[in-house]
């Protein structure tokens, strides 16, 4: 019995949405009376159905509330409202009629006070299915910048640097708990009559008591439930819910094995690494820039695919483009006009091994993204570098085994970005035709490293 | 039930991929000329989608480059590993502790229920045959025997309480390249081939370099499981012709090669199309790779071109196979755009049991022709500015015990160690690799991890995660159930990283 009494209360949801379509229907009609010849007849017997549906809206409604665990606070509004909504539709349907007591109000009273109660009951409802500020949700980032207002943050804010102060429960566990488990345990709605949204509520338990047994921590219900298989019915969350990781399910054992302790730090309890990694948010150091740009036209793409050079994005989700003429050796200045409608989406650009020569560099100044050139194994001789000072980006030269001339290198000092130039060459020593200024010695990787012969090299045991 | 549905549904999804391939093949190229030619899937035209779809390459070239799902750190992967095990406690695991407890009994506590490959009853312990000192600026302890590797130690991050569950070579070996010690998974470089395909159009993604013997597990360690076999290893030999058969045949002129390769494309194509089974195209583009294979392999395999100095540096031996020689190809290969250089440098197992095993003889001959080549392959890399974009790896299969075997019981005449999989030595360095770092630490006598353990499972989350993958994430179903490298475990070792 119980199991149809759930089931039926589960319809609830669905049944509603009728006497809303029908009040909806209703108040059309109402607004255009005029254009009807039998418009008085066709409401009522609209609002004999909303009559209809309406009872068996509340009826289930309440079903619903005493199996699945709703507090009466949270709910009562909306059933109140329901309730003001049926009222008012029957007083609506008798004052159609012909002769009643009611016929002294005024015919608005009832449109519009059926439509405003209707609008309540239906964001109180919703209200309830998806958490109470589901719907201002998506403002709240605007509204709290607009008006200064912090919302308390429970997600992770762990680094590298912090990590060690912060306290097991509030830097770890909360995160986790508010993350997957207090949309359904919380004062507004509390299955099993368990609330997990503060400490004292998870300690106090649900219904079948403490979920954390602080004698015997690997018997906790806590414990048990996270680690049972997801097909088990007792396995928490819900398998229809979002699961715990492996390092979360990880990190809660190890904080109930402590005694779930509250206050203390993770230094305090000398929280192993291993452990706490998974929640640690690294600041990934950015080698592109990041920039917001529309996805490159495919046609560019298919064409340079098409004639053998390697184009891809720097990673699978990104706009940015890395190419590269490695299967092309006969590739020319020239041929950089293919690039044209990318300019901006490029990054990269590998010309090694290709028959480009010095002007590419006027070209090469024309792409205002670049991090990184390379033109290894080329004929450049780094006349005309000086143009790559507007590749505002550019972070990564490479010029090894090519013709260089160690005149042209001081312009590099000018470049705003520039990180790395690798300019090794096997056949001659670069580094000893050059002055450099201590910038550019920091910047310039010459190579031209040895391994001088040692006795031990030759020693034959 | 659910076994059954789940392989129904396996193979339903590997039918929509074949018929997707079929239409590649039927409305989106020349034809037959077209497959004969390469991938001309780009003459097709497909207006509708926004952005490019990268994956769509695969449907006629399986080796076609993929975007990283992530963003990598790395894009080429050089794999150095030392066959038989290299003994950590003669590296770079300095147990001074371990000198005073030379030649004493080891304490029945350390060995109860611990089983070895040799080591019987009760043995002794053997002080570190080595002398340490702390080498770079990053003051990390190195052995007298790699005297070269002190200059590039502030290159490396080491990883010194790595720890495997396999004693036996075969079996450590199978776990360490493709994360079962069972027979029958894809290899590292398969995967990552599978995952991010090749660069260069003519050279193979993965390639495979050894010298001194082959590795005890064979061939497996480079196969493709379960993945389209396109994505094997090519081993490539040092000596002699880099690969068999590569060369024409006296008397076969290389336009007369080209047609007897495309009439032999065009029976395949023939045999596709009547049975779909997607390894005929896998066969097509290995004819063809092998026809530009012809010309560009001999030119990356030859390093008679390189300058001497470089080929002193390296300690290249000409016409011989030497790990040298291949260190420098891995250096060749990656700069040409292959993907994946596995080398394996067999005769490392310092058992004790003859000489070229024993600590005092063969395994100084080993480091000697170790040392040097790693050390420049290092500096090589970095001076191009590729170990930015390279990962280089070094390992063996597991480490070596603290203690003197004492096969059957009787004390090893010559000096040596037994296999130990409790804890061993790996470093890795190039793009993304914190410099002369050290992650993790073994007890007194270098017996067990007590600090930083990593797993092999963990080594591989690490390298795939390098190249810009989600080890969880990165999976291929086979027999109902998706696959991935590190099987349930592997944890990405971020205290190493950048």
């Amino acid at each position: 019995m119980e199991s149809i009494l759930t089931f039926i209360g589960r319809f609830h949801p669905l049944i509603v949405h009728l006497p809303i379509g029908f009040i909806l229907l209703a108040q059309l009609l109402e607004f255009n009376r005029s254009k009807f010849k039998e418009s008085e007849k066709i409401l009522k017997f609209i609002l004999y159905w909303v009559l209809l549906s309406g009872v068996f809206s509340i009826l289930s409604g309440y079903l619903q509330y005493q199996q699945e665990g709703y507090l009466w606070e949270s709910v009562q509004g909306h059933f109140y409202l329901g309730i003001l909504t049926l009222i008012l539709s029957m007083g609506f349907y008798i004052f159609l009629g012909k002769k009643t007591i009611l016929k002294r109000l005024p015919r608005s009273f009832f449109s519009i006070s059926l439509l405003i109660s209707l609008i309540f009951t239906g964001h109180l409802g919703g209200n309830i299915t998806h958490g109470e500020d589901h719907l201002t949700e998506p403002l709240a980032e605007v509204s709290s910048t607009l008006f200064g207002i912090e919302n308390e943050t429970k997600t992770l804010q762990l680094n590298e640097k912090n990590y060690s102060e912060q306290s097991i429960y509030t830097g770890i566990v909360v995160p986790i708990l508010s993350n997957k488990c207090v949309s359904c345990h919380n004062p507004k709605k509390t299955k099993g009559g368990l609330k997990l949204h503060n400490y004292e509520a998870l300690v106090q338990g649900g219904k079948n008591g403490s979920i954390i047994n602080f004698d015997k921590p690997e018997q906790s219900e806590l414990f048990l439930r996270i680690h049972l298989p997801v097909e088990e019915k007792k396995h928490m969350p819900p398998k229809s819910k979002k699961q715990l990781t492996k390092a979360e399910i990880d990190f809660i054992s190890y904080w109930i094995e402590l005694g779930a302790p509250q206050n203390q730090t993770l230094e305090q309890l000398g929280t192993s690494r291993a452990l706490i990694d998974p929640f640690l948010s690294k600041e990934e150091e950015r080698f592109y820039p990041k920039i917001a740009l529309d996805a490159p036209d495919s046609k560019i793409l298919r064409d340079l695919i098409a004639k053998d050079l390697l184009i891809a994005p720097v990673s699978r989700e990104s706009n940015l483009l890395k190419i590269s003429t490695l299967n092309v050796p006969k590739f020319e200045n020239k041929q950089m006009e293919l690039l044209n409608g990318i300019q901006e989406h490029l990054v990269s650009i590998d010309l090694s091994y290709s028959a480009v020569n010095d002007s590419i560099f006027d070209l090469l100044a024309e792409f205002p993204n670049l991090v990184q050139i390379k033109l290894n194994h080329t004929q450049v001789t780094g006349k005309g570098i000086l143009a790559l000072q507007k590749n505002k980006n550019l972070k990564q030269l490479y010029l090894v085994e090519t013709e260089i001339n160690g005149i042209y290198l001081k312009h590099l000092s000018n470049f705003p970005s520039l990180e790395q130039v690798f300019i090794f060459q096997s056949k001659r020593n670069l580094s000893r035709e050059i002055e450099l200024t201590p910038k550019l010695k920091t910047i310039i990787e010459f190579g031209e490293y040895d391994l001088p012969k040692l006795p031990s090299d030759e020693v034959i045991y | 039930m659910d076994n059954l549905k789940k392989l129904i549904a396996e193979n339903k999804e590997l039918e929509a991929q074949l018929n997707s391939r079929r239409h590649f093949l039927k409305d989106c190229t020349l034809g037959l000329g077209g497959i004969a030619l390469g991938s001309l899937l780009n003459s097709c035209n497909f207006d509708q989608q926004k952005a490019y779809d990268y994956t769509s390459a695969r449907a006629l070239n399986p080796m076609a480059p993929l975007p990283s799902p992530l963003s990598p750190k790395v894009k080429s992967v050089i794999y150095l590993h030392m066959v038989g095990a290299p003994s950590q406690l003669e590296l770079f695991d300095y147990k001074p502790e371990l000198a005073k407890l030379h030649n004493k009994p080891c304490p029945e506590s350390l060995i109860e229920g611990k089983e070895f490959a040799f080591i019987e009853g009760v043995p002794n312990m053997l002080g570190p045959q080595a002398t340490f000192t702390q080498a770079g600026e990053s003051r990390n302890w190195v052995s007298n025997h790699l005297p070269h590797f002190k200059k590039v130690v502030d290159e490396v991050s080491f990883l010194k309480a790595v720890h495997t569950d396999q004693f036996n070579h075969g079996p450590a070996q199978l776990l360490m390249f493709t994360g079962s010690a069972r027979f029958g998974r894809p290899s590292l470089g398969s995967w990552i081939t599978y995952g991010l395909g090749s660069e260069n159009n003519n050279l193979p993604g993965f390639v495979v370099l050894t010298s001194g013997g082959t590795p005890d597990a064979g061939k497996s360690l480079w196969g493709n499981g379960f993945l389209p076999s396109i994505y094997q290893g090519v081993h490539c030999r040092s000596k002699g012709d880099p690969v068999l058969y590569l060369k024409d045949p006296e008397g076969v002129s290389r336009d007369l090669k080209r047609k007897v390769i495309q009439s032999i494309n065009e029976i395949n194509y023939k045999e596709y199309q009547k049975f779909k089974d997607p390894e005929v195209l896998t066969r097509i583009s290995q004819y063809e790779m092998a026809y530009r294979m012809q010309v560009s392999v001999p030119e990356v395999m030859d390093i008679n071109d390189e300058p001497d100095y470089i080929k002193e540096m390296y300690g290249v031996q000409p016409e011989k196979e030497a790990f040298a020689n291949n260190c420098l190809l891995a250096r060749k290969m990656v700069e040409k755009g292959v993907r994946f250089v596995q080398l394996y440098d067999w005769g490392w197992d310092s058992h004790g049991a003859s000489e070229s095993e024993a600590l005092s003889k063969g395994f100084l001959n080993k480091c000697r022709d170790m040392d040097r080549p790693v050390a420049a392959l290092l500096l090589d890399l970095k001076q191009r500015g590729l170990l930015e974009e390279t990962l280089v790896v070094w390992g063996g299969e597991f480490g070596r015990t603290p203690m003197w075997e004492n096969r059957a019981g009787i004390q090893n005449s010559l000096i040596g160690r037994d296999h130990q999989g409790e804890a061993f030595t790996m470093w890795m360095a190039g793009g993304g690799v914190k410099k002369g770092y050290v992650h993790g630490a073994t007890d007194e006598i270098g017996f067990r991890g007590i600090d930083g353990r990593v797993s092999v499972h963990d080594i591989q989350a690490t390298i795939l995660h390098l190249l810009g993958f989600d080890h969880e994430q990165f999976t291929y179903d086979f027999q109902g159930r998706p696959f991935r490298l590190t099987d349930v475990e592997g944890r990405v070792i971020h205290e190493i990283l950048t």
